[in-house]
């Protein structure tokens, strides 16, 4: 009998970051800007995801995978603007590249200009897995309280942009913008933000305007690489 | 349920290392964690007291190293290390930082037994 030590030294996430990067990789090169949508439950991901729909329509071709733990109410609500894949996760909390993959085969692998992921509502689990995507957007709506990034650095630290949703109820909330945008860029400081509602559309178009332009930059960038 | 996963992934490559090392036993596993890795201590070492007997041998025990969050300043290039959160570099103020430990999971070392000599023996 000989003891052996083995020594590995290596993220346990590695082989599915690696798949997350030809993922990314893949879809650049098609010119797809591929987002990644997380926040809370209920803070308004797919409304912004329907206000999007209607403001790009003749603009941008877009998709969406929504990731949901059991019902397919989400890809309901969107089948009647874009092509929507939904992705079960069957009670895991987040999804992995894996179910991504699926999902985009599931819808064809079209030449989208932007592919969206909306994922399982969580804060927490979601930060922790790569789907692939460009920009990894972070939700939070004002009924969550201002006080939120701080209490989940994670999600934020690893966030490229940051969109407040529900501004129109605003005057009834003591939620205090300044201190939500402070609290946040002190974790992420290069975060972009923007402000919007689903329901009124205020901060639509400048939100949208925001994602001609990043995918703007992704076909740049592939041109000259 | 994320520890479940991770600790799942985790014994898997192991055990594929153990396979490959023809090993009889897997007496330890040593990780590292951080604060930003995204996972609670004791979830782990619960999850792996759940999974592990699936492991050739019968007792495998976990090793958990904590790191601190680590960056480098990518500013003024000092060494840091990231308290409550802020990420912001202590020397010079600059935010413009890169973490260079404890936001992963890492599997550090496999402790097996073989009957044949292979790699590195202990004394
Ligand atoms: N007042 C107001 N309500 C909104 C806004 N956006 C979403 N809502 C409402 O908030 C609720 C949740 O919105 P959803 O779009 O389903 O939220 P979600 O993040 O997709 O939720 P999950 O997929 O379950 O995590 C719905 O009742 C929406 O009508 C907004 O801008 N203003
Ligand atoms: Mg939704
Ligand atoms: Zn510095």
């Amino acid at each position: 009998m000989t003891k052996t030590t083995i020594r590995v030294n290596r993220d346990i996430q590695a082989e599915k970051r690696e798949r997350a990067a030809a993922f990314r990789e893949k879809l650049s090169r098609q010119g797809t800007l591929v987002l990644n949508l997380v926040s809370s439950p209920g803070t308004g991901k797919t409304a912004l995801l329907e206000a999007t729909a209607k403001e790009l329509k003749g603009r941008l071709r877009m998709g969406v995978l929504v990731g949901d733990l059991a019902t397919d109410r989400d890809a309901q609500r969107l089948a009647p603007l874009v092509p929507v894949e939904q992705l079960t996760t069957g009670g895991a909390c987040h999804l992995e590249i894996s179910l991504v993959e699926q999902g985009w085969q599931k819808l064809g692998e079209p030449e989208f200009d932007i592919l969206f992921i909306e994922n399982v509502g969580n804060l927490v689990c979601p930060a922790s897995h790569d789907l692939g995507e460009h920009l990894r957007v972070s939700l939070l709506s004002t009924t969550e309280g201002d006080d939120k990034p701080g209490k989940y650095p994670k999600m934020f630290r690893t966030s490229d942009t940051l969109v407040l949703t529900k501004i129109d109820l605003l005057p009834y909330l003591p939620f205090r913008v300044e201190a939500a945008i402070e609290d946040a860029r002190l974790i992420q400081p290069d975060l972009d933000i923007f402000h919007t509602s689903a329901i009124t559309t205020e901060g639509i178009p400048d939100w949208c305007e925001y994602l001609e332009q990043q995918r703007q930059k992704l076909v740049a960038s592939v041109q000259t690489s | 349920m994320h520890e479940f996963s991770l600790v799942k992934s985790l014994l898997r490559q192991v055990n594929e290392i153990a396979e490959q090392h023809g090993a009889t036993c897997v007496e330890e596993v040593k990780i590292e964690i951080g604060p930003l890795t995204g996972v609670e201590k004791i979830l782990v070492q619960e999850a792996f007291e759940l999974l592990s007997p699936d492991l050739p041998g019968s007792d495998c025990r976990l090793t958990i190293i904590e790191v601190p969050l680590q960056a480098i300043c990518n500013s003024c290039g000092k060494s840091i290390v990231v308290q409550n959160f802020q990420f912001q570099c202590t020397a010079c103020g600059s935010s413009n930082i890169r973490i260079t430990s404890g936001d992963a999971f890492r599997l550090l070392d496999v402790t097996i037994d073989t009957e044949l000599t292979t790699g590195v023996t202990e004394p």
